[in-house]
């Protein structure tokens, strides 16, 4: 099954829209109804240590995870947006067949958000050399932290980076990092006593994804980009669902469309009969995303 | 904005009055490790969150305000409608609020409370603090408390300093004395209030193969969308990167190779 791997979210789960147990991070990615996670863990959680990898993401996803201080930032081309995971974890199958989310990884300890601004793209891979950056003063950095899980107990190990807890990313905060991480695998590994975790990231299912978004026609993605990248290029010059899927066989390159997804996009997001002509502005936002 | 959650904090006031009807929760309280989060906000919202003091800064030039929370919060997460029927994610917690008036800033240095702080040390910036402590019992806390005394002391990297000391302090009370105190409504996130459409969903697919025969970064979303307003709340990071991904583009900070640039092209060309 392909996936989304490590979509990161804030780790609430609620009623909404009158579905229960909804991840609330997605509610614009999927009907709330695809959106469930209903797998519990499992009363004896083992934990395993998460490798502390930087990941480059983009300031809207950080805003999303609840850091707010990068909200007001202004972003730039030159602002580089990154997060780290500081947890141990477990990651268990989702049991909802309705849902896009294919398994959901659970962590105690904290998750950073790192921006840098100003730094050379070169010094942005990994936390180590935007530390060394800052330390050069090439540029601003900033870091934030939140706690996931893990509740009071969790606070004695977790006090030198709490009490750093927004600043300049620099090379004491690596070494504040390093010293959490070996606290963390020794409090929660060695000696699991029954801490709460919380939901860290969701695998997504490209493949339910595809369906959901095709109306059920395809679970192949690459079939809904294509199909409805040809839909929206024939809607926007006037031409019905019916037209437009003859028109499919007068040329080699459109073979590979799928007739399914143009007369689903025609019929379920542009409203049409099969005869019908769309108007060009009905697509216009869909068509001129990014260009 | 178009976060998925967006947390706003001018969504306050109205929830307290919202939230009054619900029944507190009955003790003990369990608290999650508290935290710092700090927005940059307008006029109005500072107003509404009851510092209206500060709006009597006497300047020619702009004055920014933000705001910075220090609080703990309980792990309950609950969603009700705003009084515009809009769904609105509750927090609850202790804890306290500094609001921050600043003025003077030298140019781009407005854009984080880190850089407020060292712009009033540096470079001539000026700035006021005002401190709310939310739950009352936090306040008859000594060591909480003390943080009133910031009430209209100018804003440096002493006091963002002090703030983190304080967010120690607030941990300690909180393992000591924090399953008595009763929590009060903190934060009000806003959900996406209009959720997903299909239209969403085809508009995010489109977009990203956009992206990639232009060999542009995911990352490079938030830029073009504060040109483009019109797809402000429109374009989902998370289908983005579905969409990337799908065409063989890992992150968000690369804008894939000449392979992809040509694979979107060719997809993009269909139907034209």
């Amino acid at each position: 099954m392909p996936l989304i791997e490590e979509v990161p979210v804030m780790p609430y789960l609620a009623s909404f829209g009158g579905v229960n147990d909804v991840v609330l991070s997605l509610i614009s990615v999927a009907p709330t109804a695809n959106l469930r996670l209903t797998a519990k863990l499992p009363r004896d959680v083992k934990y395993k240590a998460l490798d502390l990898t930087l990941v480059n993401t983009n300031l809207s996803v950080l805003a999303s995870l609840g850091f707010g201080d990068t909200v007001s930032a202004k972003s730039s081309s030159k602002m580089f947006c990154s997060y780290m995971d500081l947890c141990v974890s477990t990651t268990i199958d989702n049991d909802d067949k309705d849902s896009i989310v294919a398994r959901a990884k659970f962590g105690l300890g904290f998750r950073l958000a790192i921006t840098a601004f100003d730094v050379d793209v070169k010094y942005s891979s990994s936390f180590a050399s935007i530390a060394a950056a800052a330390k050069l003063k090439m540029g601003y950095t900033n870091y934030q932290v939140v706690a996931i899980g893990g509740g009071l107990k969790a606070l004695e190990v977790a006090r030198p980076l709490i009490s750093n807890l927004t600043g300049d990313f620099t090379i004491e905060t690596v070494e504040t990092i390093g010293s959490v991480q070996s606290a963390l695998t020794e409090l929660y590994i060695k000696r699991n006593d029954g801490m709460t975790p919380e939901l860290l990231s969701v695998d997504l299912n490209l493949e339910k994804m595809a369906e959901v978004y095709s109306g059920g026609k395809t679970r192949n993605y690459r079939d809904l980009l294509q199909g409805q990248a040809y839909a929206l290029q024939r809607a926007q010059r006037q031409v019905s669902s019916e037209e437009a899927v003859k028109q499919i066989s007068t040329r080699p390159d459109w073979s590979g469309v799928s007739k399914e997804v143009v007369q689903d996009f025609y019929a379920r997001i542009l409203d049409l009969q099969p005869g019908q002509k769309p108007r060009s502005e009905q697509v216009k936002l869909m068509l001129f995303g990014g260009t | 904005m178009w976060q998925l959650l967006n947390t706003d904090s001018s969504l306050i006031s109205p929830i307290n009055a919202l939230v009054a009807d619900v029944p507190k929760p009955a003790g003990p309280y369990k608290y999650t490790s508290p935290n710092i989060s700090s927005y940059a906000v307008t006029s109005t919202t500072v107003a509404n969150l009851g510092f209206e003091a500060l709006l009597k800064v006497n300047t020619e030039g702009e004055v920014f305000y933000y705001v910075i929370d220090v609080a703990a919060y309980t792990n309950d997460v609950s969603v009700t409608s705003s009084p515009d029927s809009k769904p609105l994610l509750v927090r609850n917690g202790i804890g306290f609020r500094v609001a921050l008036a600043a003025w003077h800033l030298k140019a781009g240095a407005s854009s984080n409370v880190g850089l407020v702080a060292a712009s009033c040390q540096v470079d001539g910036g000026q700035s006021s603090l005002l401190v709310k402590i939310f739950a009352g019992d936090v306040a008859k806390l000594d060591k909480i408390a003390e943080v009133t005394r910031f009430n209209g002391d100018a804003f440096n990297a002493t006091t963002l300093k002090n703030l983190a000391g304080f967010v120690s302090d607030l941990s300690l009370i909180l393992v000591q004395d924090g399953s008595n105190i009763p929590p009060v409504p903190v934060k009000a996130g806003a959900l996406d209030p209009n959720g997903y459409s299909p239209q969403k969903a085809v508009a995010a697919n489109h977009y990203a193969i956009e992206q990639l025969k232009q060999g542009r970064p995911a990352s490079q979303l938030d830029a073009w969308v504060r040109e483009h307003k019109e797809w402000r709340d429109y374009l989902s990071p998370v289908i983005v990167r579905t969409a990337f991904a799908n065409l063989g583009v890992q992150g968000f900070n690369s804008g894939g190779t000449q392979e992809t640039k040509e694979l979107a092209q060719k997809i993009q060309g269909l139907g034209t």
